[in-house]
């Protein structure tokens, strides 16, 4: 069982130990061209060929997006009343407990513990609450509404393309299967590495909320990615992927847009860091835990 | 015959094609590319993967392994003699254009190739093949490449350590650990994509005389590498999967590696780009032909 986890988690680790010391020891790591070619190019050839390639019923995809945007109106709804009653700015710290590090973190997770089947519902997951941090995390960390923005992502033309091929139970044509897998392929490396970039560079400031609001985050996900599996009667993969990803800690974007709007972002990287380095401690016993 | 393979040929050439075109557009919208940083991340880290994970993941017999090694080993030794002397000739750098007649695409296009036409044990024979070029790759490549011979750039190249440390599992005979196959088998992702969006950057800048040059060099790989193929499988007795596998991996166009290299250790990358592209669009046309030939 050991080596069984090692080999699910080891990917992770190593990938995000190269990041960090590429960042502290290596020449400089060009993280704004890598990111806009994960986004604009690889996660969305990802989507795309992650949700054709592989037989899932579309139903199946249906009910882990339905999830995963309740895990978000759930997470919203309790985690900006806790934050309230704790008197903690909420727009600083909603996203932090909203949106999981479901890329970086959660796809290889979901890969390595449930193979490809897991990869395919980890993306939905995946799909769902990045939309969500383009729009509603944005909305938070700026206070500016733009509905349009979703629009503007590639990744829901991908996901709309792929849910389309899904819906009519039609394979893509092999040259563009193969031409998405090969392009997708460096998404999940490339985000590894620059996770392990972003926690070498990240200042972080004082840490006492941060480490509150890391661990209220892993609390929050784990109960709420438990009760989801047990609504929804999730079974092995769905199950798994569900409580994984719900569990992951706190995405690196919330970090980026509260650079972006100078809304505190270091006690946001504090949180970030805090609840990443929990759960390289507590990702064993949860792999085990979603593998029994 | 010829016509079926191409049609055959078209999911497999299609992703190169399609992304090397992408690279080409993001470089045309002016949009930033830091090409040095890429190849960095490349040499360093996917490239040492993706040997690595691909060299690991075939069952070889071992006898069957050393027969191909060492014909792998003298044809590479032929194109450096023959490649050397005609290059010398047209008064042309070797540290520039040595290396593209010398190694083939034999990772990104000579496994899928003979998987596709012998299955497993062609395969297993050109990851043999394979596994001969990225050592030779990792240490007289970067030699002629860096145009010193430094055994401080050697001991740094991970790329050595990664061929090395596969030859080492495949010689033993045991798989690398799960963990191990994993993680490299996932960072392994990253090469070929970005080499190829890389490659299309680099074409957005070619002139003409590039070009032309670039399909001289391209026809002199392909027919020699074709002619010490058909000639190396007579001399070392070779017949059916073994022969074919050796003339494919010989006869392919110039490899996207030595690209990588000459833009490591910038030398003139753009004409190793143009030799890449160029050889690779006449291949389109010469394999379904050497295909053929072999099947």
């Amino acid at each position: 069982m050991t080596s069984e986890v090692f080999a699910i988690v080891a990917p992770v680790l190593l990938g995000a130990a190269l990041g960090f010391a590429w960042a502290r020891f290596g020449p400089h790591f060009n993280t704004e061209l890598l990111t806009s070619l994960v986004l604009v190019i690889g996660t969305p050839c990802l989507i795309f060929s992650t949700l054709t390639r592989f037989a899932i019923d579309s139903e199946a995809v249906g009910e882990m997006a339905l999830s995963a945007l309740a895990s978000l109106a759930v997470i919203f709804v309790v985690g900006s009343g806790l934050l309230l009653v704790t008197r903690q700015p909420v727009r600083t710290f909603l996203p932090s407990l909203l949106f999981p590090n479901a890329g970086n973190m959660g796809l290889p997770l979901c890969l390595f513990a449930f193979g490809d089947q897991g990869l395919a519902l980890g993306i939905v997951f995946f799909t769902v609450t990045s939309l969500g941090n383009f729009t509603l995390g944005v909305w938070l960390a700026s206070g500016e509404i733009s509905p349009w923005r979703l629009f503007q992502t590639p990744l829901i033309w991908a996901a709309a393309a792929g849910v389309i091929f899904l819906t009519l139970g039609v394979k893509p044509p092999l040259w563009l299967a193969n031409t998405t897998k090969m392009i997708g392929d460096f998404t999940i490396p490339a985000i590894l590495i620059a996770l392990g970039v972003a926690l070498a560079q990240m200042k972080v400031g004082s840490l006492g909320r941060a480490v509150w609001v890391g661990v209220l985050r892993m609390a929050l996900g784990l109960t709420i990615g438990l009760t989801l599996a047990e609504l929804f009667q999730f079974e092995d993969v769905a199950r798994g992927v569900i409580i994984l990803q719900c569990t992951m800690p706190v995405a690196v974007y919330n970090y980026l847009f509260a650079q972006r709007y100078g809304d505190r972002p270091s006690e946001v990287a504090g949180a970030v860091v805090v609840s990443t380095a929990l759960s390289f401690l507590t990702l064993p016993f949860l792999i085990v835990f979603v593998l029994m | 015959m010829p016509q079926a393979l191409l049609l055959d040929l078209i999911p497999v050439i299609s992703p190169v094609v399609i992304t090397i075109a992408i690279g080409f557009t993001w470089a045309k919208l002016g949009r930033e590319f830091d090409v040095k940083f890429l190849a960095n991340l490349i040499h360093n880290v996917g490239m040492p993967c993706l040997i690595f994970s691909t060299l690991t993941r075939v069952d070889v017999d071992p006898l069957v392994f050393v027969d191909m090694a060492w014909a792998s080993l003298a044809t590479h030794l032929a194109f450096l003699v023959i490649g050397a002397l005609v290059l010398r000739a047209a008064r042309l750098s070797l540290p520039v254009y040595l290396n593209g007649m010398v190694y083939p695409n034999a990772g990104n296009v000579g496994l899928p190739l003979c998987l596709f036409s012998y299955g497993e044990l062609g395969l297993a024979l050109s990851s043999a093949w394979f596994a001969v070029d990225s050592v030779m790759v990792a240490t007289l490549g970067v030699w002629v490449a860096s145009g010193r011979f430094s055994g401080r750039d050697l001991i740094r190249t991970p790329l050595l350590y990664a061929a090395l440390g596969a030859v080492l599992f495949l010689l033993i005979g045991i798989k690398p650990p799960v963990w191990l196959a994993n993680s490299t088998g996932l960072i392994s992702g990253l090469s070929i994509p970005l080499l190829l969006f890389m490659l299309g950057v680099a074409l957005a800048t070619l002139r003409v005389d590039n070009i032309r040059r670039a399909f001289w060099l391209s026809l002199l790989r392909l027919g020699m590498g074709f002619a010490i193929g058909v000639v190396a499988a007579d001399l070392f007795d070779f017949e059916g999967v073994e022969r074919g596998v050796l003339i494919i991996n010989c006869a392919l166009s110039v490899g996207v590696v030595n690209y990588l290299i000459s833009q490591f250790y910038n030398r003139e990358p753009e004409e190793v780009a143009a030799m890449v592209v160029v050889s690779g669009f006449l291949s389109i046309v010469t394999l379904p032909f050497l295909l053929g030939y072999v099947l």
